[in-house]
């Protein structure tokens, strides 16, 4: 009897320590939101995020930061542009929770409920010009930010001002 | 919330008419698996947590390792970014109090020192730098990583990337936060804003500028 008790001790206190206590923003950050909405809003920022990054099909595709201003731009209905370097830091979560991509354990550094498919392996376009050439990115790998020159292709989710009325 | 659920009205309806119609069923089901990919993701979520959870994921774990006194939880923006690049949807608008000791900034509604402590210190020092500040009242603390780069003025196109104004003598290096890297590492390091660059990188001995209020 002890000895089952003493295991399940054992096996639970491991479990307890590392099971996240808090995994994404807080409930009231972003406005509820079911699993097929498009945008989100920030209840902080105000800004309204497309939910998916720009896809090509289905996967997200990694695009030069013309192409990338372009394609959040052209999107329908108007409004859509590439976001700031302060406005897509606003959507790091310092303290992110493991998920699976590419075989292998990631921490995305974004709310990756609200945010769920944000692959890691690239950084993000802003529309932040760097010193010298092309524009400041975040990476949501890491949470850093680092100058690119615009030929590399990196991934882009485009923001809003207003609202989207579906 | 409305549009959503009338979206979901016109999914079902469109989901019957579909189902009606077997050469279009094809597309229906296209459609449909579309809208579940949220969920696939979302339970490749929880399987890296439930392997990390029993240890058999190689990433690390940080809950051995305890956060330093004066961390910050991980901190979410509560007001609009002030932001004078180009695009942006928020402009800074700073107050200057008439000793010129406190900036305040209307946006973020948060009191920041208007002139920075000389020289660079550890993260520890600059805590209690802080912490001892009795400028116009106490509760001086170190910013969280997203307070602090709400100050970065990235429109600059030469010398240090804040408002000059609001913020004279800042200087050209990076700035401590009171946000810790996560998942934490041993030993733990925290976040600074490099006002040179205009970047966000991991913290070495850096500046000092102490921030007090909430939103």
């Amino acid at each position: 009897m002890k000895r089952s008790v003493l295991a399940l001790t054992a096996l639970a206190a491991p479990l307890a320590l590392v099971s996240p206590v808090r995994a994404i923003a807080p409930p009231t950050q972003y406005e509820p939101y079911l699993r097929a909405t498009a945008y989100i809003t920030d209840t902080g920022t105000t800004l309204t995020w497309h939910r998916l990054p720009v896809l090509a099909g289905d996967v997200p595709k990694p695009l030069n930061l013309e192409d990338a201003k372009n394609a959040c731009e052209r999107d329908s209905p108007p409004g859509a542009r590439l976001p700031t370097m302060k406005e897509l830091l606003t959507l790091v979560d310092e303290d992110p929770v493991p998920q699976y991509q590419g075989k292998q354990t990631v921490y995305p550094t974004i709310d990756i409920q609200a945010f769920p498919e944000t692959p890691v392996d690239r950084p993000y376009w802003t529309s932040t010009p760097a010193k010298d050439t092309g524009a400041l990115t975040v990476s949501f790998a890491t949470g850093k930010t680092a100058p690119y020159v615009g030929s590399v292709e990196l991934y882009v989710r485009c923001v809003r001002n207003v609202k989207v009325s579906l | 919330m409305v549009a959503s659920r009338r979206l979901r009205d016109r999914l079902a309806i469109a989901g019957v008419i579909v189902g009606a119609v077997v050469t279009a069923g094809t597309l229906a089901c296209n459609s449909l698996i579309g809208l579940s990919d949220f969920t696939v993701v979302d339970d490749a979520g929880a399987d890296a947590r439930a392997d990390a959870a029993d240890g058999s994921a190689d990433a690390p774990v940080d809950a051995a390792i305890l956060a330093p006194e004066g961390s910050l939880p991980a901190v979410w923006p509560d007001k609009k970014m002030p932001d004078s690049t180009q695009g942006a949807s928020t402009k800074p608008d700073y107050e200057i109090d008439v000793r010129q000791t406190i900036t305040f900034d209307k946006i973020t509604t948060r009191t920041w020192m208007h002139a920075d402590f000389d020289g660079i210190t550890t993260f520890e020092a600059a805590r209690k730098k802080c912490e001892e500040q009795k400028l116009q009242g106490a509760e001086w603390r170190l910013p969280s990583r997203i307070e602090l780069v709400s100050l970065l003025d990235t429109s600059r196109t030469t010398g240090t990337q804040i408002d000059p104004s609001a913020f004279p003598g800042a200087r050209r290096g990076t700035y401590w936060t009171a946000s810790p890297v996560r998942p934490l590492t041993n030993p733990v390091t925290f976040w600074s804003v490099d006002f040179t660059e205009g970047n966000v990188k991991i913290g070495a001995a850096s500046f000092v500028r102490c921030v007090k209020g909430r939103g």
